[in-house]
């Protein structure tokens, strides 16, 4: 990283200055959004200026806990994300280190097909997918929510170039040991690979947990709702909405868990991130 | 005599084996994905083509082929073209923002200091909220007369603005809504790309008192012009499928200025339960993706070879 | 490592295996899909539906009831909301796993039924105790298709004129018995409203403009002039018509001139009349209610609440009406058990027709409406001469949903000044008329 230099030229602090000020913009509508969810809906509906004065409530937030179905949805979300991730990692990480490791009749055919998929935009083959899982019948259940993105060649990509980037040594000394592929793989290649997979795995769970369009036409059942769709649901109109104040809380409290994971693993995500970069 | 060839042979069927698996095993370790990957992308790209060439309805599942009528009837088809137009409008709205603002962002962070590196988390952070929290938080904003901006711009005596009902900029605050959410990913890009740079070709630059932006843009730059493409084919991508915002702020309005192509096929299918019709519209946006992607790629290649 | 990535992975299968398992149901379980929003916080336990006066409250309690008196079925609701719904309910028809009973706008009643999604209904209904007979006429119009009825109707709703009398009074626009001066041609709405806005400073309309509550109005105004959308066949709307223009160049007008305010967000519109700031609003049986709560609430600057039907502007005293049907759509999966269960709550429904209409529509059954119990409810009186004008398109027509709203957008962004008057209504003629020709 560059050093900061006392003698830092006027360019440079003043390009920093105007990125904090940036960071302000991108603050303002989060602390916004807080302050509307500890209003009473009655006062925003004289208008939303009311925020920046007493009274404040809790009542969003209990009478969310309450009744809401927001409970359901998160779990819902956990549920196809996490599966989602770990599924993904394992089929991934195997597919990949069979790419950039193996040989085979074909390898280097079948590396271009599946590279071909990274040009396929999901949103495109969403009504033949929908028509083919009418017929296998898995709309609205979590094996229906999880399975369209265990094609994707994302992560294939991802961790065959990372295997590839390893040094081969290693796994040489234990071809000489007689140890089968698959023991090499697990024991060896695998354990190295785990910032690659970190990588993977954050860039999957916030994928399936931001996923919108696909659970918007599987996920029909207000009971099969994840997150995104039930919160979605909410907002269409703001006319029957419960009040402002309680849309807000709803978003804060479908918003908060994800920042303060965040926030606890930041140094991971943001590496993680910067590593997928680095590929 | 004979045991010893049985025994060679023994030998040699097993070496085969070993040989044919080891051969062949690769191919094992691939196969799960691959059976995946025909089945969940492949197979619905091609039955999608196909589709395309059906009267399809969604409720009933019944079909039956048309031959070109569902592309003769998007061709003048004045929602669809104008929401070709609108996701175009709106990736070139997005994509350069992405591209130069992360980079400038990332420019500025790009020191070990506390304060970049909390502004770096900071500039990260809305990329981990779903869609809707971040439509939620963007309406209110947004809300004629009394969200946040038309709150400010009438207090300043300006009136108020209704920026997601004007037809000039609906799209446009829908882009800055996209920019406040996912700047994130380019920046961090940006910052990998950044710490690859080697040190000592600044200090050579130093030493010959380049200016900052001489040294930007004759030595940074080119350094990860390989990031900058990338970044941007990522973003064409990604862009090119906006839905969630445009189907939460806006509904595609006002007149029809925001309906973004996947918009439009979801409408298509869900609304009209027009299945075959939706279907060829999204051939139609793959065809102009693959287009735009290799035609970025191809033009950001370009100046690198020569 | 071997075991940990083994058992991780049957972890993972077994998971997914007992969550798909899980969706299993019970035995009689009934569910009963519709929007009117989620009042949970308010009305979760709440069984007696005469203690709430809102859509969502009603039909909760209303919901409530059913369950504590059936205790072997159980009817389990899932709310959707009004935007999706039909989006939703086409995924749920395409993947075969429907709901028991369902709430539909009487305006797609007609192409599900046609399309042989509904399961018909004559029959049953007197099993179990329903009175077609007791359905009013453009109730049972809207369930009738081909002489089989499809649906239970629930309500008959229409587009109203809700006013704030106070400011009336400011303006001294109240007639004798204390009602809002109404205009009777066009000229007259616009020296009223320009009279009132002098008076009171005000503007005299809060106009909504979002898709679907501009379509309502504009509805009204083309059949007040005797307008005809279909006058070939159904499958080819009119709307560059005279009587087409002539509607949107009214509202154009109202709201350059300043004597009606375009709200996009119906909502705020809501709200501004609320606190005094406009004499009228126009807005759906719905509203009734909470205006009338909004009423008696001391800090809301509306004081004295009326509502009227839409002033008859034209020749003939067409009012928009439309309407809430319970339905069953056609399962291979519902057990007969399920089916009972579903037509006793549709059963009960029915008997509780009255409660509903609290809410501010108007009842689908004619003995409701006749009854002394409804007619007490407030401001029904001024509304009863709706039922007698109610207008609406014939069932035959298909693809409604889109038509109002295709037709709504493409006025909407007349009324701000985003296009003309011509263009939008050909717009509108070109988009409807694509979707009719394309559905089979």
């Amino acid at each position: 990283m560059a050093k900061l230099d006392p003698q830092e030229p006027v360019f440079s602090r003043l390009s920093y200055w105007l990125v904090i000020a940036l960071s302000l913009c991108w603050l303002i509508p989060l602390f916004w959004v807080l302050g509307l969810s500890f209003k009473p809906n009655e006062e925003l509906s004289y208008g939303l200026g009311t925020v920046f004065r007493a009274p404040y409530t809790l009542d969003n937030y209990s009478d969310l806990i309450r009744s809401s179905q927001l409970g359901r949805w998160i779990l819902n979300s956990v549920v196809v994300s996490i599966i989602q991730t770990v599924l993904v990692l394992i089929i991934c990480s195997i597919a990949g280190y069979g790419f950039a490791r193996l040989e085979f009749p074909g390898r280097r055919a079948l590396f271009v097909f599946v590279l071909i998929g990274l040009a396929i935009p999901r949103q495109a083959i969403i009504i033949p997918l929908h028509a083919m899982f009418v017929d296998l019948d898995l709309h609205n259940t979590y094996t229906g929510l999880i399975l369209p993105h265990l094609g994707t060649p994302f992560g294939v990509f991802l961790m065959a170039s990372y295997f590839r980037a390893l040094p081969r040594e290693l796994e040489e000394a234990a071809a000489l040991d007689n140890a089968s592929r698959w023991k090499i793989f697990l024991t060896i290649a695998l354990p190295l690979s785990v910032p690659a997979q970190i990588t993977l795995a954050i860039f999957t769970f916030l994928d399936a947990w931001n996923d919108y369009l696909w659970p918007l036409i599987s996920a029909t059942r207000p009971e099969m709702y994840t997150l995104t769709i039930g919160l979605a649901a909410t907002q269409t109109n703001f006319d029957q909405s419960e009040g402002i104040g309680y849309l807000m809380a709803q978003a804060v409290f479908a918003g908060l868990p994800m920042l303060i994971l965040y926030l606890i693993f930041q140094k991971y995500v943001l590496r993680a991130v910067a590593g997928a970069g680095g590929r | 005599m004979t045991t010893l060839v049985g025994v060679d042979a023994a030998r040699g069927r097993r070496a085969a084996r070993a040989g044919w698996w080891s051969r062949w095993a690769g191919l094992a370790f691939v196969a799960p994905f691959l059976v995946l990957y025909l089945w969940l992308m492949i197979y619905p790209l091609v039955s999608g083509v196909i589709m395309s060439f059906q009267y399809k309805d969604l409720l009933s599942g019944t079909s039956e082929f048309v031959g070109f009528w569902n592309y003769e009837d998007l061709s003048i088809d004045p929602i669809f073209i104008g929401s070709i137009f609108n996701t175009l409008r709106f990736v070139i709205l997005t994509v350069p923002a992405f591209v130069v603002l992360g980079l400038l962002i990332a420019l500025a962070l790009n020191r070990p200091t506390r304060g970049a590196a909390i502004m770096r988390t900071l500039f990260f952070g809305p990329h981990v909220l779903s869609v809707t929290v971040v439509t939620l938080i963007w309406k209110t904003v947004y809300l004629p007369n009394v969200g946040m901006i038309d709150a400010g711009s009438t207090a300043l005596g300006l009136g108020p603005l209704s920026i997601l009902l004007n037809p000039d900029w609906a799209l446009a605050a829908v882009a800055l809504v996209t920019v406040w959410w996912s700047i994130g990913l380019p920046m961090m890009l940006f910052l990998a790309a950044l710490q690859q740079v080697p040190q000592d070709i600044y200090e050579a630059a130093r030493l010959d008192s380049a200016s900052p932006l001489r040294i930007l843009w004759t030595i940074t730059i080119p350094s990860i012009s390989k990031m900058i493409v990338l970044v941007a084919v990522i973003e064409v991508v990604l862009q090119f499928q906006v839905f969630g915002q445009v189907n939460l702020l806006t509904g595609g309005g006002p007149n029809n200025t925001t309906r973004s192509m996947v918009m439009f096929i979801y409408q298509a299918g869900f609304q009209q339960w027009q299945a075959g019709y939706a279907a060829a519209a999204s051939q139609i946006l793959f065809a102009i993706m693959l287009v735009a992607a290799g035609l970025q790629f191809w033009v950001s290649r370009k100046p690198a070879e020569s | 490592m071997r075991l940990n990535k083994t058992s991780t992975a049957l972890a993972a299968a077994a998971l997914v295996a007992a969550l798909c398992a899980q969706a299993a149901v019970a035995q009689t379980e009934i569910r009963f899909a519709r929007f009117f929003g989620s009042c949970e916080a308010d009305f979760a336990t709440v069984t007696d539906p005469s203690r709430a006066t809102n859509e969502c409250g009603v039909i909760t309690a209303l919901t409530n009831q059913f369950n504590q008196e059936n205790p072997d079925i159980k009817v389990v609701t899932e709310i959707v909301e009004w935007q999706p719904y039909y989006e939703q309910l086409a995924g749920r028809l395409a993947a075969g796993d429907v709901p028991d009973v369902s709430v539909m706008h009487a305006d797609v009643l007609g192409e599900f039924a046609r399309r042989g999604l509904l399961l018909p209904l004559s029959e049953d209904f007197p099993e179990v105790g329903i009175d077609t007979s007791d359905f009013v006429a453009s109730g049972r119009e809207n369930v009738e298709v081909d002489g089989e009825i499809y649906g239970l109707p629930q309500d008959f709703i229409s587009w109203l004129w809700h006013t704030n009398k106070a400011l009336f009074a400011e303006a001294e626009m109240l007639d004798a018995e204390g009602n809002p001066v109404m205009p009777t041609s066009v000229e007259e709405l616009f020296e009223q409203a320009a009279a009132f806005k002098e008076r009171t400073g005000k503007p005299y309309l809060a106009l909504p403009v979002d898709a679907g509550s501009i379509a309502r109005t504009f509805y009204t105004l083309v059949w007040q002039q005797g307008g005809d959308f279909f006058p070939q066949d159904t499958r080819q709307i009119a709307l560059q018509t005279p009587e087409a223009v002539e509607a949107l160049t009214v509202l154009k007008r109202l709201v350059d001139e300043g004597l009606a305010t375009a709200y996009t967000d119906g909502s705020v519109g809501n709200s501004e009349f609320q606190q005094g700031g406009t004499g009228v609003v126009t807005q759906g049986t719905w509203m009734i209610a909470p205006f009338v709560a909004a009423a008696d609430n001391a800090e809301m600057a509306l004081a004295d609440y009326g509502v009227y039907p839409l002033p008859q502007l034209y020749a003939d005293n067409a009012q928009f009406s439309a309407g809430h049907t319970w339905v069953m759509l056609k399962s291979d999966r519902r057990t007969e058990e399920q089916r009972q269960g579903a037509l006793q709550f549709m059963k009960f429904l029915y008997d509780h027709n009255g409660d509903w209409a609290r809410a501010g529509h108007l009842p689908s059954r004619q003995s409701v409406l006749d009854s002394a119990e409804f007619q007490e409810l407030p401001h029904r009186a001024s509304i009863m001469s709706i039922p007698g004008n109610a207008r609406h398109h014939p069932n035959t027509i298909n693809q409604q949903r889109v038509m109002f709203f295709t037709i709504g957008e493409e006025l909407s962004a007349a009324v701000l000044g985003q296009k003309g008057i011509e263009q939008a209504l050909a717009d509108a003629e070109n988009r409807v008329n694509a979707v009719l020709r394309r559905a089979r």
